[in-house]
């Protein structure tokens, strides 16, 4: 364990396994967001629920303020945390709950993902993962409160859990952008390039998206990293058998200026995820003035409401359709449709999020 | 890049061509110009190079056929030590 500056007494303390350089997903972009626009009296844990070797760098970790970072392992020493609400970020988190560590204080969960396949078995939403599952029902049952990213997210817990729908709040997040945003219009010249950058995992989605690409005009490039071997074995045996070597592009895992150059390298960015909690990725698309084709399940219809190029990532030749459908339409089209994204976003700023949040712990603590 | 007695140096960060691909190595690498190996898209690592026309990528020695068939399966190649293009 060390501790960057990590006062005695808090408000509000967070607890999660992504902060800093150390990121995984949207999770990540999130507990970064928070901490940029953080009160004096907010800290926050990072918590290593892997590796008990890994190294870290101090400055991987923003400023190096109010953070204490630990494994999972030295869990029984923040027995003695002192905060007003706790704040837990991910269900693997349900276990640090004891007796000791939650007597007079509110515990938040903040729900990125419920932890579901996709899309759910009907008969059992968490496909027989009776582990995951008792966490998160644990964690649901022992909060004062619980925070989803979207209402889609809300639906989907209390479709399952109708009992915990009455302590659930939807707070959308929120992202850190230039007023001021260049919209692209690399589609004058070009409806060629497409891209998509997130994570290698089947709820992303990319397999269905690249069997699309059999039947577009276009190449497609895709940033990832490989944090699912398997799956991206199967994305690398398909671009294979179906010869798509050169349509089909890996970047590998792009982030800070090649993640920028790989946007701004895009006629148009695509999101074909199964399934979204929220979607950061379609604000960082929109930040970058592309203009987005994207699946509409989970938040990703929340984001793109009242936007034309979105599609159901179930039903087959729908993306293609949509492709096409950017690929005709004229420049005066997809002009107005960035303008309503240059709208939609102003509804998930950084500060906004912030401000309800911290409205919401005010809240949680005077009632 | 160094090069003597059958092998070849690659510092961290050098940028060389394998083939026709513009790639850059994240570790440093001594390779056995007698040994079979490739070098692979290395998406395990972030990368930030800015110009997205050049690839990260680690080398991979192989012992056997087998490897070799095994690391083509799972993994973006660019090319052989034979393939490598100073810049």
């Amino acid at each position: 364990m060390f501790n960057l500056n990590f006062k005695k007494n808090y408000k509000v303390v967070h607890v999660n396994n992504e902060l800093g350089n150390y990121l995984i997903g949207g999770a990540g972009t999130y507990m970064n967001e928070i901490y940029k626009y953080r009160p004096d009296d907010m800290g926050f844990i990072y918590m290593n629920l892997c590796n008990p070797f890994e190294d870290y760098e101090v400055k991987g970790f923003l400023e190096q303020k109010d953070i204490l970072v630990m494994h999972k392992d030295e869990c029984s020493k923040l027995n003695s945390l002192a905060c007003e609400i706790l704040v837990v970020q991910f269900y693997e988190f349900a276990f640090m709950l004891t007796e000791e560590l939650v007597k007079g204080k509110k515990i938040a969960y903040v729900v990125h993902s419920v932890p579901t396949p996709e899309p759910p078995p009907a008969h059992d939403p968490f496909g027989g993962n009776d582990d995951i599952r008792d966490k998160f029902y644990k964690l649901c049952e022992m909060s004062n409160i619980v925070i989803c990213v979207s209402n889609a997210e809300k639906e989907k817990l209390a479709k399952i859990y109708p009992q915990f729908e009455s302590k659930v709040k939807v707070v959308h997040n929120g992202i850190t952008y230039d007023k001021n945003i260049v919209l692209s219009d690399n589609y004058k010249n070009s409806r060629k390039i497409f891209g998509y950058i997130g994570r290698a995992d089947y709820r992303k989605g990319i397999l269905e998206c690249i069997r699309e690409f059999k039947n577009v005009d276009g190449e497609l490039r895709i940033a990832c990293p490989k944090n699912d071997e398997s799956y991206v074995k199967m994305i690398i045996d398909y671009i294979e058998a179906a010869d798509m070597q050169d349509r089909v592009k890996l970047y590998g895992w792009c982030v800070g200026k090649r993640k920028e150059q790989f946007l701004k390298s895009l006629d148009a960015l695509i999101i074909p995820s199964l399934y979204e909690p929220f979607g950061y990725v379609a604000l960082e698309g929109i930040q970058y003035g592309l203009p987005v084709i994207s699946s509409k399940n989970g938040g990703l219809d929340e984001i793109f409401e009242g936007y034309k190029y979105k599609y159901n990532p179930y039903k087959k030749s729908e993306l293609k359709d949509m492709i096409e459908q950017f690929q005709n339409d004229s420049d005066a089209e997809i002009h107005k449709q960035q303008q309503i994204l240059l709208k939609n976003i102003e509804r998930f700023s950084a500060e906004e999020m912030c401000r309800k949040y911290n409205k919401i712990w005010d809240e949680l603590l005077n009632n | 890049m160094g090069i003597g007695e059958g092998r070849i140096l690659l510092k961290k960060d050098q940028i060389f061509m394998v083939g026709k691909t513009k790639v850059i190595i994240t570790q440093d690498t001594i390779i056995d110009k007698e040994e079979m190996g490739y070098f692979i898209l290395n998406f395990w690592e972030q990368c930030d190079v800015a110009d997205i026309n050049v690839f990260p990528v680690v080398y991979v020695s192989c012992a056997n056929e087998q490897e070799v068939y095994e690391l083509f399966k799972s993994n973006i190649i660019y090319g052989g030590a034979a393939e490598i293009c100073l810049i």
